[in-house]
């Protein structure tokens, strides 16, 4: 038997292919039914789409906290979607846009005002008000982030603080007093800028006798502690209104200067071009005595089988004249306007910001301290944060979130992501390289970000 | 007799060879089983027609209406005419990352020459011959960002292998990706890694060279350099463009090693076109203002391409016509 195909056939084929493909190609995307009936969602499951930014790792997190979930909501379905970072940044505002966002989904501070610009995002004063006082509002740490005009639109998934991590052996192999114990004993008197800086010249060390340093105190710090330093110098990057600039003021350029005498007067932090990440000078390898952390990721180094061959733990950054200043912020749980289960959304949200969640999480082997920082101060006191905690000073970790400024008008600022990690980080860099002086890295970043409003006004 | 088809515009014969017998029986007029074959000829290739009309051309259009407006991604899209192409004009980072841009294209030249250089080395009939042109070809398969990482170690002021070199015979080195000065010339010298793919290209037209010409050109007294200037450049510049072209395209395109390696930094030094385009889009989400300067970038590509093609008659050659 032949099984020649004549070219005929072949041509037949291929443009009834094509055809086929040119539909398949042109045709609408067809919304997924999730059982829009009333009736048929009282028999049957209702699924809930809930994303959220993190790594592979947190997948079992949220699916078992799923889970947990339905047995208290029989009947509800949450499908978790955890995307890295920057597909997470990529691709909820797309699906905002077109209307196919989740049914929930987490809002750090720019995304959450993005998406409430574009009003992807529902009202949840009403929710929560009939929810009553079991929801126990008051408990959470930052309100700010969820607040537009005084009205609720996120509850917390998690709280982080950016601090300050330092290695406690090295501390104390030096004889140092540690920088925790002189933050509860003398506050501002004995943590501070000077003692940073003394401390800073004692740790500094060639090991080898090459004539190269080979451990430095400080490890430098990225766009938000760099904040954190010039508002605890006193200054700030915008006026209250965003309308103006302010970050060039002589208040703002002290914290600048700090910054780069670090590197160039007391060569305490390793300069920008030296890559000394790269060298393996870095925290982890015990080779840097302080270095920023989050209190949400860096904890995971007390995870079991990933602990670092030393002690280490947190203290706020140094208080200069403003006094303590930390940066911190939440991620916020919102329900999406297209949403066709609000409710069953919002019931999600609740549980998934609750202490309740934690702990029995934590019960049933899911440890959220590991991922999450607390969002509610009750947290702070339960034994899901304790236990997994316990080698860090927890009071501590609780003074970050006290000292953050609550008022999120920085995300809120046209082009957050542009202020904070492009043009500050550029124009400290050209700081601490000495390319410019403090008060011309400052007059280059003002120059910057008033185009940013101009843009934008 | 069939009549001599009168003579097509030498753009259409260069963008689409398979228009050219369609426009020719226009004119002429053709029997049904010339049409017959046109049509088959287009069947075959309808999927990727589809495809290239689905997933290019629509894309390509859909970002130039994108880059008439204001759009965060978020929001609604606004309509603002030409305004971001005219915002190019007074954004600085526009006219930085396209002056930096054009500066790496220096490596282009350094490309071709090193590239032949070493497809003469490799030429020869030596023992491992085979394994050493392995080793050229390698790295320009190798991962873009494993070799960022790699020239990131090369490049460290510290214990980097090119400073330490330096001091060995007593010169300090600069700081490479730290200096505003060295970052952008560090970035050239390292695209000489990728050298090994146009190499490939330049072997096999070496390799396609008739010995009969070097051997009339001995018989004639020729020396070495008369040969390689007289028969060997002539004989490749077919490859030469090629090699020209295609290092112009990805000199402007050049993402990942400003992307890993300094960021664009210190202070803009190698903030590369696609670099701030991908800044625009995927970090600022100024999606409008990103495709307009995709769109930027497209036409220069397109002018330099077109500039390079209409001088090539002039300088290269093609065996048999």
């Amino acid at each position: 038997m032949s099984t020649t195909i004549s070219r005929r056939s072949m041509l037949k084929w291929m443009t009834a292919g094509s055809a086929t493909a040119a539909l398949a190609a042109c045709a609408m995307p067809v919304a997924t039914d999730t059982g829009g009936d009333a009736d048929m969602a009282d028999m049957e499951d209702v699924t809930i789409g809930w994303a959220r930014h993190g790594s592979e790792g947190d997948v079992p997190t949220e699916t078992g906290l799923a889970e947990l979930f339905k047995s208290k909501h029989p009947g509800v379905q949450v499908e978790p979607l955890v995307l890295p970072w920057g597909d997470y940044n990529t691709k909820i505002p797309v699906m905002v846009a077109g209307g196919t966002a989740p049914d929930t989904f987490g809002c750090h501070p720019a995304l959450m005002a993005e998406t409430h610009t574009a009003g992807g995002s529902i009202p949840l004063t009403d929710f929560i008000d009939a929810y009553g006082a079991d929801l126990n509002y008051d408990d959470v740490v930052y309100h700010g982030d969820a607040l537009f005009d005084g009205v609720v639109f996120g509850l917390p998934q998690k709280s982080c603080t950016h601090q300050l991590r330092y290695n406690k052996t090295l501390l104390q192999e030096a004889g140092m007093p540690l920088p925790g114990e002189l933050y509860w004993e003398q506050g501002a008197d004995g943590w501070n800028w000077n003692t940073f800086i003394e401390m800073g010249k004692e740790l500094t060390k060639d090991l080898d006798g090459d004539g190269e340093t080979d451990q430095y105190f400080y490890g430098g710090s990225g766009g938000t502690n760099q904040l954190a330093l010039i508002r605890a110098a006193g200054g700030e990057v915008f006026d209250e209104a965003v309308s103006t600039c302010t970050i060039n003021s002589a208040d703002a350029v002290e914290g600048i200067k700090f910054m780069a005498d670090l590197v160039l007067e007391h060569k305490i932090q390793p300069p920008p071009e030296m890559q000394a990440n790269e060298l393996g000078i870095n925290f982890n390898t015990g080779r840097i005595v302080m270095a920023g952390g989050t209190t949400c990721d860096s904890v995971r180094d007390l995870r079991e089988g990933y602990e670092l061959p030393f002690e280490w733990d947190f203290v706020l950054v140094p208080a200069g004249k403003a006094g303590f200043r930390c940066w911190g912020d939440t991620d916020q749980i919102v329900v999406s306007s297209a949403s066709e289960y609000a409710q069953e959304a919002f019931d999600w949200a609740v549980y998934r910001s609750s202490l309740e969640a934690w702990e029995e999480g934590y019960d049933s082997g899911i440890t959220l301290a590991f991922s999450d920082g607390p969002t509610r101060y009750s947290i702070f006191e339960s034994k899901a944060y304790t236990e997994p905690l316990g080698a860090l000073d927890i009071p501590m970790i609780r003074e970050g979130y006290i000292n953050t400024i609550p008022n999120p008008f920085v995300p809120r600022s046209p082009q957050p992501y542009r202020v904070l990690f492009t043009v500050m980080t550029t124009e400290v860099d050209n700081a601490l390289r000495g390319a410019k002086s403090a008060q011309q890295a400052a007059d280059d970043m003002c120059a910057q970000i008033e185009e940013i409003l101009a843009e934008n006004a | 007799m069939e009549r001599e088809a009168p003579r097509l515009p030498s753009l259409l014969n260069l963008l689409s060879p398979s228009l050219i017998p369609m426009s020719r029986s226009l004119i002429l007029g053709k029997s049904r089983l010339y049409w017959k074959n046109v049509f088959e000829g287009y069947a075959f290739i309808s999927l990727w027609i589809v495809g290239f009309v689905v997933f290019t051309a629509g894309a390509l259009l859909g970002s130039f209406s994108i880059s008439l407006t204001k759009w965060n991604i978020v929001g609604t899209p606004e309509f603002i005419g030409l305004e971001n192409y005219q915002k190019m004009l007074d954004d600085e980072f526009f006219w930085q990352s396209l002056k930096v841009t054009v500066i790496f294209l220096l490596n282009v030249p350094l490309n071709l020459a090193l590239g032949l250089f070493l497809a003469m080395l490799l030429n020869q009939k030596i023992r491992l011959i085979g394994f050493f042109r392995t080793l050229f070809y390698l790295p320009s398969v190798t991962a873009g960002v494993a070799v960022s990482l790699l020239w990131m170690w090369i490049f460290n002021p510290r214990f980097g292998v090119i400073n330490v070199m330096l001091k060995g015979i007593g010169i300090k080195g600069p700081a490479w990706l730290g200096s505003e000065t060295w970052a952008l010339p560090a970035l050239i010298v390292m695209s000489v890694w990728g050298v090994g793919g146009g190499m490939l290209i330049y072997l096999g037209a070496l390799q396609g060279i008739p010995t009969t010409f070097y051997e009339a050109a001995t018989l004639d007294g020729a020396n070495a350099f008369q040969k390689f200037r007289r028969i060997t450049v002539p004989m490749i510049t077919p490859v030469l463009l090629l090699n020209l072209i295609m290092g112009i395209i990805g000199s402007f395109q050049v993402f990942t090693q400003a992307f890993i390696m300094t960021k664009g930094g210190p202070n803009y030094a190698t903030l590369f076109y696609v670099l701030y385009l991908y800044q625009n889009a995927f970090q600022w989400f100024n999606m409008g203002y990103a495709s307009a300067l995709a769109w930027v970038l497209f036409l220069v590509i397109l002018a330099f391409t077109f500039l390079i093609l209409r001088t090539s008659s002039s300088w290269v050659y093609y065996e048999g016509g």
